[in-house]
C-alpha cells in the first residue's frame, strides 16, 4: 500500500471523516481510478461546450433581451453597444467551450473554458434576478484549472496522478459543499423559525408554504403542486428527507458506498421540485451523475447494499442495528 | 508532468478555495438586498425561511378599460406574466417606492418596461400583506392590497 502525503488540515480532515477516495490504493486501483477521473474531466468539458452550442439557435432573441442590470464580470458591457457586448459574450463562452474541450490538455484552454462560462452566466443573470443552474459547473471549471500538466495522459506518473485525483476530488466537493450549504440555511432557519414560535421546515406547513409562495410569484399550476398543499402531513417525511440528503451530503465526499443513496436521493428530491414547483436544474442532476456515479473516481463502484446504508450517517448506527453489529 | 511542489500547492490552494466557497457563501446571508448572494459566490439560501405573512408587492396594469389586470394574469398586456424575474424586479421596485429611492427605482422601472412591458402601458404598484396560504386557496390580489405608484412606460419620474 501506498500512502499519500497530504498537508495537516487534510490530515486533520482524514481523521474525522475517514480517508479520501484516492488514499492508500493498491497501484493497479491507482491508475484505474485515474483512469475515470480523467474521463469525467473530458465529459465535463464536452458538456459546457454542448451547453453553448445549444445557444446558438437563440442568439438572436438573447441579443434582443431588453433591461440590463450588469453584474461586476460584465460591468464591461456598458462600454460597448448593446447587441455588440451581447454577442462579444456569447462568442467569449462559445469559444471558451470549444477551448476548454480541445485544448483541456493546456491551462490556458481550461482558463478560456472558465473565463467563457463566468461571462456567460454572469451576463444572463443580469436581469434582475440571479439564478442558480450553472454555478456549480462555473465553480468546477474553476476548479479544474489547476489540472496538471499530462493530465490527460494515460501514461502518467504517480505524482501526476495524484495531483489529477485530487484536483478532480475538489470538484466533486463543488457540488457536495453547495447541498450542505442549502441543508444548513434550511435548517438554521427552521430552528429559528421554531424559536419564534412561527411555521418551520420541520412541521408540516413547511413545504405547503413555500409550494405556495413559489406557485403565486409565478401564477403557474403544476401536476403536484396543489397536492403537495392539501396534503401536508403526507408530505412532511419528505421535507425531513430532503434536510437528511442535503444536509450531510459533503459526508458522501469522504464515504464513497453512501454516494448512492445521497445522488439517487437528490435526483428524486430535484424531480420533485420540478412536478410541484417547476424549479428544475438539469446541469446540476448531470453532474451529481456524472462525477459521483458514472466516473466516481473510488476503487470500488457505488452499489446498492446494506452495508452502504450502514455508512450513513447518524442513520448507518440504525442499520449495523437491525443487522446485529 | 507534474512534480511534487506544484501539487502540494494545488492542494493548499484548492483547500483554500473550497473553504472558502463555503465561508463567502455563508457570509452572504447578510446581502439580502443581492440575493444572498456576493456573486458568484452564493449561500444557496434556496426555501430557508418559510414564508409567512409578509408584505409583497404585486404589479397591474391597466386593460383598455382601464380595469387593473394583475402582471400573472395578463397575458397578451405583457410579456412572459409567470417570468419569476419579472416577480423579483417588482419586489425591488415596491421596496424601492418604500424606501422613496428614486435613483433605484428609475434604474429598475427601465429594466422591467424594457424586458415586459409595450410602450404606453400604464401600470400599477401595490403593497400588500400575504399568507401564502391563504392567498394559494383565495386566488388574486388581496382585498386590502395599497396602491403605491401609478406609471406609464417610457415616462421619467418627476
Amino acid at each position: 500500500m501506498n500512502a499519500v502525503n497530504t498537508p495537516g488540515l487534510l490530515k486533520r480532515l482524514r481523521q474525522v471523516f475517514g480517508s479520501t477516495p484516492s488514499d492508500t490504493l493498491l497501484w493497479s486501483s491507482h491508475v484505474r481510478i485515474f483512469q475515470q477521473a480523467r474521463w469525467g474531466v473530458i465529459v465535463i468539458y464536452a458538456f459546457q461546450l454542448y451547453l453553448a452550442l445549444k445557444t446558438i439557435p437563440q442568439w438572436s432573441g438573447m441579443a434582443s433581451r431588453e433591461g440590463l442590470l450588469p453584474l461586476w464580470p460584465v460591468a464591461w458591457m456598458n462600454a460597448l453597444p448593446y447587441e455588440t457586448a451581447i454577442y462579444a459574450v456569447l462568442m467569449l463562452f462559445l469559444t471558451g467551450s470549444l477551448l476548454g474541450a480541445v485544448l483541456g490538455r493546456y491551462r490556458i484552454g481550461r482558463i478560456a473554458a472558465f473565463f467563457g462560462l463566468l461571462q456567460f452566466v454572469a451576463w444572463n443573470n443580469s436581469y434582475g434576478k440571479i439564478g442558480h443552474s450553472l454555478h456549480v459547473l462555473l465553480f468546477i471549471s474553476f476548479v479544474l484549472i489547476f489540472l496538471p500538466t499530462g493530465w490527460h495522459l494515460k501514461a502518467s506518473n504517480r505524482t501526476t496522478r495524484q495531483h489529477t485525483l485530487f484536483t478532480y476530488w475538489s470538484a466533486q466537493a463543488v457540488p457536495l459543499i453547495a447541498y450542505s450549504m442549502a441543508g444548513m440555511v434550511k435548517v438554521g432557519c427552521g430552528i429559528y423559525q421554531l424559536a419564534v414560535g412561527q411555521a418551520s421546515v420541520f412541521g408540516p406547513e413547511g413545504l405547503p408554504r413555500h409550494v405556495a409562495d413559489r406557485l403565486l410569484q409565478t401564477g403557474s399550476e403544476t401536476l403536484l403542486g396543489p397536492w403537495v398543499i392539501e396534503n401536508a402531513w403526507l408530505v412532511l417525511p419528505g421535507m425531513w428527507i430532503t434536510l437528511y440528503l442535503e444536509l450531510f451530503a459533503l459526508y458522501a465526499l469522504f464515504r464513497p458506498a453512501t454516494r448512492i443513496w445521497f445522488v439517487g436521493g437528490l435526483l428524486i428530491f430535484h424531480a420533485a421540485s420540478y412536478f410541484t414547483m417547476t424549479i428544475w436544474f438539469p446541469q446540476n442532476c448531470f453532474l451529481l451523475l456524472l462525477l459521483m456515479l458514472l466516473f466516481p473516481a473510488t476503487a470500488r463502484r457505488p452499489a446498492l447494499t446494506l452495508s452502504s446504508l450502514q455508512s450513513l450517517p447518524l442513520l448507518g448506527a440504525f442499520f449495523r442495528t437491525v443487522n446485529g453489529h | 508532468m507534474s512534480c511534487l511542489p506544484t501539487y502540494r500547492r494545488t492542494q493548499t490552494i484548492l483547500t483554500v478555495f473550497l473553504i472558502a466557497m463555503f465561508l463567502v457563501g455563508m457570509a452572504a446571508l447578510t446581502n439580502p438586498r443581492g440575493n444572498y448572494e456576493w456573486f458568484p459566490f452564493y449561500s444557496w439560501s434556496m426555501f430557508g425561511l418559510v414564508p409567512q405573512q409578509e408584505t409583497i408587492y404585486r404589479l397591474a396594469v391597466l386593460d383598455s378599460c382601464g380595469h387593473p389586470v394583475d402582471f400573472r394574469d395578463a397575458a397578451g398586456l405583457v410579456n412572459e406574466p409567470g417570468s419569476l424575474a419579472a416577480y423579483h424586479l417588482v419586489q425591488q421596485m415596491g421596496l424601492s417606492i418604500a424606501n422613496q429611492d428614486s435613483r433605484q427605482l428609475s434604474t429598475l422601472r427601465r429594466a422591467f418596461e424594457d424586458s415586459y412591458l409595450q410602450s404606453g402601458t400604464i401600470y400599477q404598484i401595490y403593497q400588500t400583506r400575504e399568507d401564502p396560504l391563504t392567498a394559494w386557496r383565495k386566488s388574486g390580489m388581496a382585498d386590502e392590497a395599497e396602491m403605491i405608484g401609478t406609471f406609464v412606460t417610457g415616462e421619467k419620474l418627476p
